[in-house]
């Protein structure tokens, strides 16, 4: 059966694509990075952030640039860039939103 | 080394985890899971576990998500049923590493996947061991008689346990399922302490349930027939020449094939050590040169468990009245025999012996002019040549 493409980006996704629209990494770095942005608040565990990257490089949201020993070094794609900018304008229009809102 | 069943289903992942930290804490640290799970002995030191899900994709490289885990204060050890990797914490500035629920949950598909499997083996095996049972009930008189010379028990040992199995480790990974379908993450708050008495049981009763099956195919091999003239082997029966003492008696010709008529056949079934079925018959030829036939017809059953003496004998005579057509009125219970029971039926052509002794019941057909109730002692001696 074929995998649905994202329908949406959960909080962990949003985040990685974050992390690498700032600069080629490896995922040890995106961990770190998504930590130390959020304060410790988003945790990714390795197993969510392995299978995350997987599924970006399959749907070619992030290619690899090169291996180093153990470590893979990815790059976000064109196509990763319009997801990310989709998703923030979404979440911009959810803040305007919630400003006009009740509360 | 150290050998241990694992005392939690798979899918208690939080258990799992608090099962081999406990083991850590009394010195056996996981080393590789192949059923069992073996355990390598150590210096007793509080560990942490963690089982990531392998999932579709972690199914091909391991470098990198080990990679990540070091990076976290994690080792990987080894897989466990080849749906999660077991890792176990190195050092103390280990870090959580929190597992994606939806990944877990794909996992217990897959191990939902196993079960359904497993299930419908399960069904089947049930479903046979139902139609015999459902035939024997309602299409045959003779549901003792038949469930004991069929071995049908093993068969609903098999429909009992499995069906009860399936429907428990369903109904398990349904509700797990549930709790990670909501993102729910599982944690061990109570301190573990494992239970194995309900895991020793369930291989206790799938061994019971092997040695079982392979006794009942076992025993499809040992069944066998034999020529009765000329058999030298043991036979639980009286010869026709003990009753007929006539000197012009003949028993049939040995010949190359079975002989219908002089023939012994063994078996037994789950509930039957041995059953024997002799059948033996000759003529005399009298001063006219006529031929008279005569014939004695014995069955044996050597039954494992006493309590079914009472309602197979029952059985035993109810099926042996409607088959022969014998005339239930000409009953009579014998006196003075060295069996626990013992019933003569007579016709006008013949007469029929039921007895029982311990577990052992026998039946014997006699067809000719001789008073076969006179033979009781007999009977039993030749019956007593079976252990």
């Amino acid at each position: 059966m074929a995998k649905k493409a994202f329908e949406g980006l959960t909080e962990s996704m949003y985040y990685i694509l974050m992390a690498f629209c700032k600069n080629e990494m490896c995922g040890t770095d995106v961990t770190q990075y998504i930590e130390t942005k959020t304060k410790g608040r988003v945790k990714i565990g390795p197993g969510t952030l392995y299978t995350i990257l997987a599924r970006f490089e399959e749907e070619k949201i992030i290619e690899e640039t090169a291996v180093e020993g153990r470590k893979r070094i990815y790059r976000i794609t064109e196509k990763g860039i319009n997801l990310y900018k989709d998703e923030l304008l979404r979440l911009k229009a959810c803040i305007l939103d919630s400003k006009e809102g009740v509360l | 080394m150290v050998f241990r069943l694992l005392p939690v289903h798979v899918c208690e992942v939080a258990q799992v985890e608090a099962y081999f930290s406990y083991m850590a804490e009394r010195g056996l640290f996981v080393k590789y899971v192949f059923g069992f799970v073996c355990f390598q002995r150590g210096r007793e030191e509080k560990t942490k576990y963690h089982l990531e899900p392998i999932g579709d994709v972690n199914k091909k490289p391991l470098s990198e998500l080990c990679l990540l885990f070091e990076n976290a204060g994690w080792k990987y050890i080894c897989k466990l049923s080849n749906t999660f990797y077991i890792f176990k914490s190195v050092g103390e500035e280990t870090r959580e590493v929190p597992s994606n629920p939806l990944l877990q949950e794909s996992e217990i598909k897959e191990i939902k996947n196993i079960c359904i499997r497993k299930f419908l083996g399960a069904l089947f095996v049930s479903l046979l061991s139902l139609a015999g049972i459902i035939y024997l009930s309602f299409f045959q008189d003779y549901f003792i008689y038949n469930f004991v010379t069929f071995g049908l028990s093993i068969m609903l040992i098999a429909f009992i346990y499995l069906g009860y199995e399936a429907i428990r480790e369903f109904q398990s990974i349904k509700t797990v399922k549930l709790y990670l379908q909501t993102g729910y993450i599982f944690h061990q708050e109570a301190p573990f302490a494992p239970k194995y008495w309900k895991i020793r049981l369930h291989y206790f009763m799938v061994l019971v349930m092997a040695v079982g099956i392979s006794i009942f195919y076992y025993q499809q091999f040992a069944e066998w027939e034999k020529n009765l003239v000329g058999y030298q082997g043991k036979s639980p029966a009286i010869s026709l020449s003990t009753i007929e003492t006539n000197p012009n008696l003949q028993i049939e010709e040995l010949s190359d094939k079975i002989s219908f008529n002089n023939n012994i056949h063994f078996k037994s079934s789950g509930l039957t050590s041995e059953i024997y079925e002799i059948w033996e018959e000759g003529f005399i030829v009298n001063e006219n040169g006529e031929e008279t036939t005569t014939y004695i017809d014995t069955e044996v059953y050597h039954l494992r468990f006493q309590f079914l003496i009472s309602p197979f004998f029952e059985d035993l005579v109810a099926y042996k009245i409607n088959l022969r057509k014998l005339d239930s009125n000409n009953c009579t219970y014998l006196q003075d025999t060295p069996f626990d029971q013992a019933l003569l039926i007579t016709t006008d052509d013949g007469q029929a012996i039921f007895a029982s002794t311990g577990k052992k019941v026998v039946y014997v057909y006699y067809y000719g002019s001789k008073d076969l109730s006179k033979f009781t002692d007999e009977i039993y001696q030749a019956l007593n040549t079976l252990n």
